[in-house]
């Protein structure tokens, strides 16, 4: 029973411990019994913090049975991507810079979920100040997939994609600058929500690039996404770019049928050069979504390569300003290729990097243009599945750099253009490595692909396909 | 557009205030430049009166179902 626990949906889950129906304290043991088992293979974790867990597990379980002292999560054991301040905890973001960082603040995001009632299991792993698109860590070393050690979990949050794939974690907060939530839900074979700009608050989590940043979800299900994404999102007085307004009912909207939606699927850039099992898997999911009811159309969108190149001059920049203190003062205190990345934006003209900032407007009316009349657009999130480690290791594989530009190409356009999309496992290679599609959606329209994401899941089961531990 | 060399991109990061040695501009420059072709065919043809605001405009229309500008 103890382990089963652990293989629960975050809704499920929420809902048991309510019930009585199990402990908060069996489930968060069940959580760090699993930690303990896969850790040592796959390295999800930055911290571990049992005896903190267990202590506040108790706590819940000692709450009053009902009433406003229980929130929605009420002593679900959670852990998130190591960037979120918790005041008085440390934030490492990953690197050595910031390893004995103690926040003293709590970013916006945590705080809402923590305010449900969860219980914090430690941090998770993840790129060094989440630049980096595999997996790769110098510092607190490499994060390993699941699915098979040797391979990439993805990146920048890493140890969210390995521990909500692994079942150690029943979701974890994320961040996606240029496909940091995407690319790692692909790759492990979970879900995950990238938000649009300006619906989730950043206040208190790690900035990379005040433009393009998002906070979203990992979690094992569509329903545990939109579950996460009612409880964060919204306007927050701390982060002025949030927007006022009332708010979808997203979980409401998994539960929607997807009969006579349109879904469009380009015919240009997110096609081209795929492998062929990525193809396979877009057929197969087109064909899924057909049998629902939904429609296939063809989109024809604009220059893609254009968006990804205006994205990489305004990450680049504000990285770097961000960073420059630290550039000057600490430069040996990087990684060397996390400094080499940095050092891109020194090179970039303060002209050239706003007219990557002025073009974001014309740029996004041009794609709803194309998408005039489409629910949601249909995407790979990555030409390929997870490369290994040793392959997509810049510092030692030749071509290396060369993988790394492609791993991000078909997430960077949307972060520039700062639209919500939804990475759902979508089949496996036949070495058995998960493959994820993209639902792209309008701007604030998280609703509609939460929407499509869950009739995709209701009629199939790579969702729910567990890892084994070898 | 012109990709900026490694010599201008010294010459940028000094600028700045970071020091990068030639070898770290060679890189720098061979790293951002293909940011720099991609963008070439836009950049200098906006036209006069758009900032970066426009973006929220933009956001805020689709948001609401209104035209977008």
């Amino acid at each position: 029973m103890s382990g089963e626990l652990a293989l629960m949906s975050l809704a499920a889950v929420a809902q048991a411990i309510a019930e009585r129906r199990c402990s908060s304290r069996e489930v968060t043991q069940a959580c760090l019994d699993r930690i303990a088992d896969w850790q040592p293979s796959i390295n999800a974790f930055i911290a571990i913090e049992p005896e903190e867990a267990l202590a506040a597990a108790d706590a819940a379980d000692a709450a009053p049975p009902r009433g406003s002292a229980r929130g929605r999560l009420h002593g679900v054991p959670l852990a998130h991507k190591d960037m979120y301040y918790e005041a008085g905890k440390v934030a490492t973001c990953g690197s050595r810079i910031r390893r004995d960082f103690i926040a003293t603040t709590t970013s916006t995001a945590l705080a809402r979920i923590k305010q449900q009632g969860t219980v914090r299991l430690g941090t998770l792993q993840m790129a060094e100040f989440a630049l980096g698109p595999t997996g790769h860590n110098t510092h607190f070393g490499a994060v390993h997939n699941p699915w098979n050690v040797d391979h990439v979990t993805g990146g920048s949050s890493s140890g969210s994609g390995a521990a909500v794939a692994a079942r150690l974690s029943f979701a974890a907060l994320g961040s996606d600058t240029g496909g940091s939530i995407r690319g790692p839900a692909n790759f492990c074979g979970v879900t995950g929500l990238k938000t649009t700009v300006g619906l989730v608050s950043r206040a208190g989590a790690m900035p990379l690039s005040q433009s393009l940043d998002t906070v979203g979800p990992l979690a094992r299900s569509v329903e545990d996404c939109a579950l996460l994404l009612g409880l964060i999102a919204g306007a927050d007085p701390a982060d002025p770019t949030t927007v006022a307004g009332p708010l979808p009912d997203y979980l409401g909207a998994t539960r929607q049928p997807i009969a006579g939606l349109r879904i469009g699927v380009p015919q240009a850039f997110y096609v081209d050069d795929l492998d062929p099992e990525v193809a396979r898997v877009l057929e197969a999911t087109l064909a899924v979504l057909t049998g629902e009811g939904a429609r296939i159309v063809r989109v024809d969108l604009p220059d893609q390569s254009q968006l990804s190149a205006a994205c990489q001059l305004v990450l680049a920049v504000e990285a770097a300003s961000f960073h420059k203190r630290w550039l000057i003062e600490r430069p040996q205190d990087y990684s060397p290729q996390i400094l080499m990345r940095l050092q891109n934006g020194l090179s970039i003209p303060g002209v050239t990097y706003l007219e990557a900032l002025r073009w974001r407007g014309p740029a996004l009316a041009a794609h709803l243009a194309a998408v005039e009349g489409v629910d949601a657009v249909l995407a790979p999130v990555a030409p390929f599945a997870a490369p290994t480690l040793a392959e997509s290791d810049v510092g030692n594989a030749p071509g290396a750099e060369a993988m790394i530009q492609r791993l991000t190409r078909f997430t960077r356009p949307i972060n520039y253009l700062g639209l919500p999309s939804l990475a759902i496992p979508a089949g496996f290679t036949r070495q058995g490595l998960p493959i994820g599609l993209q639902l792209i959606g309008r701007p604030f329209d998280e609703a509609m692909i939460l929407r499509i994401g869950a009739g995709f899941q209701r009629a199939t089961d790579f969702h729910a396909q567990l890892p084994e531990l070898k | 557009m012109t990709r900026p060399g490694p010599k201008e991109i010294r010459a940028i990061a000094d600028v700045a205030g970071v020091q990068v040695d030639a070898e770290e501009a060679e890189r720098i420059a061979a790293s951002i430049g293909p940011a720099f072709d991609g963008f070439a065919k836009i950049a200098g043809t906006l036209p006069f009166d758009l900032e970066p605001a426009t973006f929220a405009v933009v956001q805020a229309a689709a948001a609401i179902g209104k035209a977008i500008p």
